[in-house]
């Protein structure tokens, strides 16, 4: 009776979570696979990193995504002069005259917090990123002499990488605590690139907002669920086996006969990835599982968040650093193709 | 007119001889038949005539063409008055040669009369003379002495002539001077059969190498060692149980990843039938097997029974289209 009401739970969510990437698909053009990775990466309960250019649709992608699985958007901008305290509290002089002392965005909705989207968080100082790191481990802050639990929270967080001057890049570390990074490209489309000029439905980003059904998800409920569904989807140990190749092939690619045309592949890793990045690694390929209707995982599971979860966690030597979107990218391109499910 | 060369003039010098030879031969046979149409019998004394008479003198019927080995017959009749009679040794020898003739026999048969006695003298003589050309020989004469009475009676018996044919016309020499160059023989020529059987036989290898190209499991030929030919090797010599069907799985998904040259997975078929047309028409075979290697691989569901059998029948349909014979 359990294993049915369990397999009815994880087939309605997943009617759910389709009709949320086809609502959001319908006001977002251009982003299917962003959209497939934010969904993967919601149900995984994991905080994202987005990459992309300005102007290309991040903050409309998310209020459409926040607005799908309801409770609330927060967004703050990451500036120098930010400092963590912006995050917790706001003050302001009150009608009376006298100071007023209110929460900030990361704690004014509570509970009900389901998105927070750090805008540019490589402009704000590593105090404000230690801070954000800490809340988005224990997602929970104590202010105003309480405590405050935000068990919903999923954090969306976008990097500048055009600009360089005033930035403080995240550290390794700190990267390592996002699940994905996720890649927010201009779409190639050229049918759609003439939409997104003279469509004039996508000049007004909050009525398109508005067009996306809210509460297609419950956010409230994710947490539970997503623990059901990773007790759910099985790896089998030849896919383990597989998976574990890869994580040694992130650390020391030449062993496996791995190339790169632009580096020297012996100089190229300092670090490859981290346990806990492998663990989400089997975390985000289950989701990708459930929503393929399978109930175990394949190495298609895998190939689909592989890049996402595993780029932005290699650490590559500095002489590299400049050119780590490029690298990482050809590099776990290279590590999916030279690595063959294992004759063990 | 044409001057005749040295040849010709000998020829015809040759053509001339033999016509006054066979002039004068006729002029001789004449001569000759003409005296056998005389009596033959003489005597020297008068008034034999009384005593002795030839009653029949048969010569040969033919006095041309005679050649060595033929017999000649002579028959002679006389009656002969008594007391005259025809002594027996008085006959010519038997055995005699004379200029070339051999007399072979002699027979003598008597009748008795009253007053005589007639004598059957049959004289077989046989030709021995060689000559290279035609010549005219002749059967001798015959003296035969009678005896019994007062006279000295003799019996002659006329020389009859006749044309003797040599066997070998012209002059007979040495055969060495007469031998041709011999040529040897014309061989029949066996090129185009030695072609046609060079080509029948290069068929034949063709057509062998091509079945074993298409059949064989084995590494035979230098481009039979493709990725497929192999992972059939390995699957067929796999224990057919539960426990080695992942690795006969692995074994296909090796000889994939070895052909694409990269790890190919259920996502990148319609990219490797594409990089490699020789596979397009077992396009669906390929992404089935890849749906039933996932679920054997990373579900744990068993193959049905005849999963090696499908296995193998894929790998060999493969191997076809590496060896781009599909």
């Amino acid at each position: 009776m359990q294993t049915l009401v369990s397999q009815n739970q994880l087939t309605d969510w997943r009617d759910h979570a389709l009709k949320l990437e086809q609502a959001v698909q319908s006001v977002i053009v251009g982003q299917d696979k962003a959209i497939r990775h934010i969904t993967i990466a919601i149900f995984a309960r994991g905080h994202v990193l987005l990459e992309g250019g300005v102007g290309v649709g991040k903050t409309t992608l998310l209020q459409s995504i926040a607005r799908g699985i309801g409770g609330s958007y927060e967004r703050i901008e990451g500036t120098v002069d930010l400092m963590p305290n912006d995050l917790v509290y706001h003050t302001y002089l009150g009608s009376d005259g006298r100071p007023q002392i209110d929460e900030g965005p990361l704690l004014r909705s509570g509970e009900r917090l389901s998105v927070f989207f750090f805008n540019e968080i490589n402009r704000a100082r590593p105090q404000v990123h230690a801070l954000m790191l800490r809340v988005m481990a224990e997602r929970h802050l104590y202010a105003f002499k309480r405590e405050y639990r935000l068990p919903h929270m999923v954090v969306f967080a976008d990097r500048n990488q055009v600009e360089k001057n005033e930035t403080f890049e995240i550290p390794s570390a700190a990267r390592d605590r996002f699940m994905m990074e996720i890649p927010i490209h201009i779409p190639d489309d050229r049918d759609l690139r003439r939409a997104l000029m003279f469509d004039t439905r996508f000049q007004h980003a909050e009525a398109l907002t508005q067009q996306v059904p809210s509460g297609i998800l419950q956010y409230d409920q994710l947490n539970a669920f997503s623990d059901l569904l990773q007790g759910h989807i099985q790896a089998s140990e030849t896919l383990e086996e597989y998976a574990l190749d890869l994580w040694e092939a992130t650390q020391d690619p030449a062993r496996f006969g791995i190339t790169l045309d632009s580096a020297d592949i012996h100089r190229l890793v300092q670090a490859g990835a981290s346990p806990r990045g492998m663990g989400m690694l089997l975390k985000a390929a289950r989701v990708h599982a459930w929503l393929m209707d399978r109930e175990h995982v394949y190495p298609e599971d895998i190939h689909a968040v592989f890049h996402e979860i595993i780029a932005h966690r290699l650490v590559f030597q500095s002489m590299y650093e400049n050119r780590r979107t490029a690298l990482s990218r050809e590099l776990t391109s290279r590590i999916l193709a030279h690595i063959a499910v294992p004759a063990r | 007119m044409t001057i005749p060369s040295r040849t010709t003039w000998t020829a015809l010098l040759r053509l001339l001889t033999l016509t006054v030879l066979f002039a004068l031969g006729g002029l001789a046979t004449g001569t000759a038949l003409a005296g056998q149409t005389m009596p033959a019998v003489t005597s020297p004394e008068n008034g034999a005539d009384t005593e002795l008479r030839v009653l029949e003198l048969h010569n040969p019927k033919r006095s041309t063409g005679i050649q060595i080995g033929d017999y000649l017959e002579r028959r002679l009749q006389v009656e002969i008055a008594q007391p005259y009679q025809l002594a027996i040794s008085a006959l010519p020898l038997k055995g005699a040669n004379r200029h070339g003739i051999e007399l072979a026999d002699v027979r003598l048969e008597k009748t008795s009369a009253s007053k005589s006695t007639i004598y059957t003298l049959l004289l077989r003589y046989q030709v021995f003379a060689a000559s290279t050309s035609p010549a005219i020989l002749q059967l001798p004469a015959e003296r035969i002495a009678l005896n019994g009475g007062p006279k000295a009676l003799v019996l002659e018996v006329p020389a009859w002539h006749f044309w003797f044919s040599p066997l070998a016309a012209g002059n007979v020499g040495l055969a060495k001077t007469n031998l041709q160059p011999q040529l040897p023989p014309a061989l029949i020529s066996l090129s185009g059969h030695y072609q046609r059987l060079a080509a029948g036989l290069l068929c034949l290898l063709a057509g062998l190498a091509g079945l074993v190209y298409v059949h064989a499991d084995r590494r035979w030929l230098p481009f039979m060692g493709g990725a497929f030919a192999q992972a059939y090797r390995h699957i067929r010599r796999l224990p057919r149980t539960q426990q080695h069907q992942a690795q006969a799985l692995l074994h296909l998904h090796q000889a994939f990843d070895r052909v694409h040259g990269a790890s190919l997975f259920a996502a990148g078929v319609d990219e490797f039938v594409a990089a490699h047309p020789q596979f397009l028409s077992l396009r669906e075979d390929i992404a089935a097997f890849y749906a039933q290697s996932s679920q054997r691989l990373f579900t744990g569901q068993a193959g049905d029974p005849g999963f090696f059998d499908d296995l193998l029948t894929l790998a060999r349909r493969l191997r076809h289209c590496e060896r781009r014979l599909a």
